[in-house]
């Protein structure tokens, strides 16, 4: 019992925290733009299937060594070093979710289909330049970078609130985030797949993205308030 | 250039940070944690409750009143920014008034025996997976923990764990909380009809209650404790009875051993107990044996007791 149950909160908080932070606007229209390059340049079945699976190997490998990697720091460190180490993360998640929640209470007039346009311009002459499976194995790469970064700070909020439990080994919860990142650009990339428009998925972002950024923020300063009440010992995860 | 030694800065924030704690003191009771916890969280639920309004307020009327949208976003900066500096020098006021400089997690095993009975202790229920405190627990595992910032000894107290997980620890008393039924471990030469007396029921279920002078058999007992201390230096390990158990103190460690074995028993007035911990008996060199570990796995057995 004492293995599971005080692991409850824990693990619904990864798993929350991973599905909201992935489920934000860019990671969304990242996902739109790298597969519409794939299916764009026309050999699509096995090559979009390679793309996935580069995406999915390249995102769980970085996120899973990350995660460790950062567990590993914050307990190696002294304890003085780390609780104001974690104080900073709490004190960041919450400024960084204050911005994003902005954009829901004060709307940019522009939206990002220019930038997305000129970064697809990019891309898509990048991706004429190399041939063959390179192509796929470098877009994959830089879609997982780009997810990855998207869902950096919530996630080392995250792996700083494991690293305040009696958990010594973090991989399980760790390897947890790392799969659940993985869903939402893979859903709307079996989206496009399937036959639904980018114009669709796109027109629905548009439509949601206050909403989206709205839980973004939210779940920053969530998390952030989390690890601050973790440290100074008014709740415990586990 | 303008240089500050590191002892002068933190003289100078002991002076801001300082300050806070007894600021709180004055509007609840109990120890420094207990009153920044109930103190957090007050601000957290307040913080969500106003975030929750906001963002209901803004949904509702932001089509029909453009400026409710910045004027909600700066109620809403304003809230949460407030929140958040509080728990930031709460969590700051304790790591510089904490002897250990911050947080820590430390256990100590500690068992409970009542002629010749070991007790169960009441499992958690629901989804918080312990007894007690945030800070000071157990875990259905027979370990005292604190997760915490360390700053008041006294809230480190093996009396402070007992209360605590819902009992009470004094010279003459001792009151175990307990599960509704299974209140004993197995354990050999045990007898349950000693003790069955001293079960009762009270608004939060079963528990057990022992008073000085009560009786084992035909023998008086008394509540007594006693504490098997590591010495790391020579893979040792003494035990010494407990002069004042209530206010005793275990030895900072986040494992155990080296973190304390202690046993609190309700038994005839004794020096030492011939009790001890699962943990400490399946490394003892000689007990290893009887806490089950089989003969080809003895090389784990490497503790030794100081008599």
């Amino acid at each position: 019992m004492f293995a599971v149950l005080p692991h409850i909160a824990l693990l619904g908080t990864v798993t929350i925290a991973a599905l909201v932070a992935t489920a934000s606007p860019a990671v969304l229209g990242s996902s739109v733009l790298f597969t519409s390059i794939i299916l764009g340049s026309g050999k699509s079945g096995r090559r979009v299937s390679l793309f996935y699976i580069v995406y999915g190997i390249f995102l769980f490998a970085f996120s899973t060594l990350l995660g460790t990697g950062a567990f590993y720091l914050f307990t190696a460190l002294p304890v003085v070093w780390t609780d104001y180490l974690q104080l900073l993360l709490g004190l960041c998640a919450v400024v960084l979710g204050l911005v994003v929640i902005k954009l829901y209470f004060w709307p940019r007039k522009t939206t990002s289909r220019g930038l997305e346009a000129s970064l697809s311009k990019k891309l898509r002459t990048y991706a004429q330049r190399l041939s063959g499976p390179l192509t796929v194995v470098v877009l994959g790469l830089l879609a997982s970078a780009f997810s990855l970064l998207c869902v950096l700070p919530s996630y080392l909020v995250v792996v700083a609130l494991v690293q305040t439990t009696d958990l010594t080994a973090p991989f399980g919860l760790v390897a947890l985030y790392s799969v659940l990142i993985l869903l939402p650009f893979l859903t709307v990339g079996m989206l496009l797949v399937g036959g639904t428009k980018v114009t669709t998925i796109q027109k629905w972002k548009e439509a949601h993205k206050s909403t989206l950024h709205l839980f973004g923020g939210l779940l920053l300063i969530a998390l952030g308030w989390l690890l601050l009440l973790t440290l100074n010992g008014a709740i415990n995860l586990g | 250039m303008v240089s500050i030694s590191f002892e002068k800065y933190k003289t100078n924030m002991l002076y801001i940070f300082g300050a806070f704690p007894p600021v709180l003191a004055g509007f609840a009771d109990g120890d420094l944690e207990t009153i920044i916890s109930h103190w957090s969280l007050a601000a957290v639920y307040g913080g969500i409750v106003a975030v929750l309004l906001l963002v209901g307020l803004v949904s509702v009327g932001g089509k029909h009143w453009p400026m409710l949208r910045p004027a909600s976003f700066i109620a809403l900066a304003v809230v949460v920014s407030s929140a958040t500096l509080f728990l930031a020098a709460s969590s700051i006021s304790l790591s510089m008034q904490s002897s250990a400089g911050g947080r820590v997690h430390w256990q100590a095993a500690v068992e409970f025996w009542a002629c010749g009975n070991e007790l169960t202790v009441r499992e958690p229920h629901g989804l918080s997976g312990f007894v007690g405190s945030p800070t000071l627990h157990q875990a259905d595992d027979k370990l005292l923990h604190y997760d915490g910032t360390p700053v008041d000894s006294a809230a480190l107290t093996l009396g402070s764990f007992v209360s605590a997980i819902g009992g009470q620890l004094t010279e003459d008393a001792l009151l175990v909380p307990l599960n509704d039924s299974g209140y004993f471990a197995p354990s050999a030469g045990s007898q349950p009809s000693l003790v069955m007396n001293n079960i009762l029921t009270g608004k939060d279920g079963k528990y057990a209650r022992f008073i000085n002078g009560q009786t084992c058999g035909d023998q008086t007992a008394e509540v007594q404790a006693y504490a098997y201390t590591f010495q790391t230096s020579n893979n040792t390990y003494i035990q010494h009875k407990l002069a004042d158990p209530a206010q005793y103190v275990p030895s900072p460690a986040s494992a155990t051993p080296p973190g304390d074995c202690i046993v609190v028993e309700f038994g005839p007035a004794q020096d030492r107990t011939d009790k001890l911990c699962h943990s400490y008996g399946v490394r003892d060199q000689n007990r290893c044996g009887q806490f089950g570990v089989a003969a080809d796995e003895r090389k784990g057995c490497g503790l030794k007791e100081i008599l």
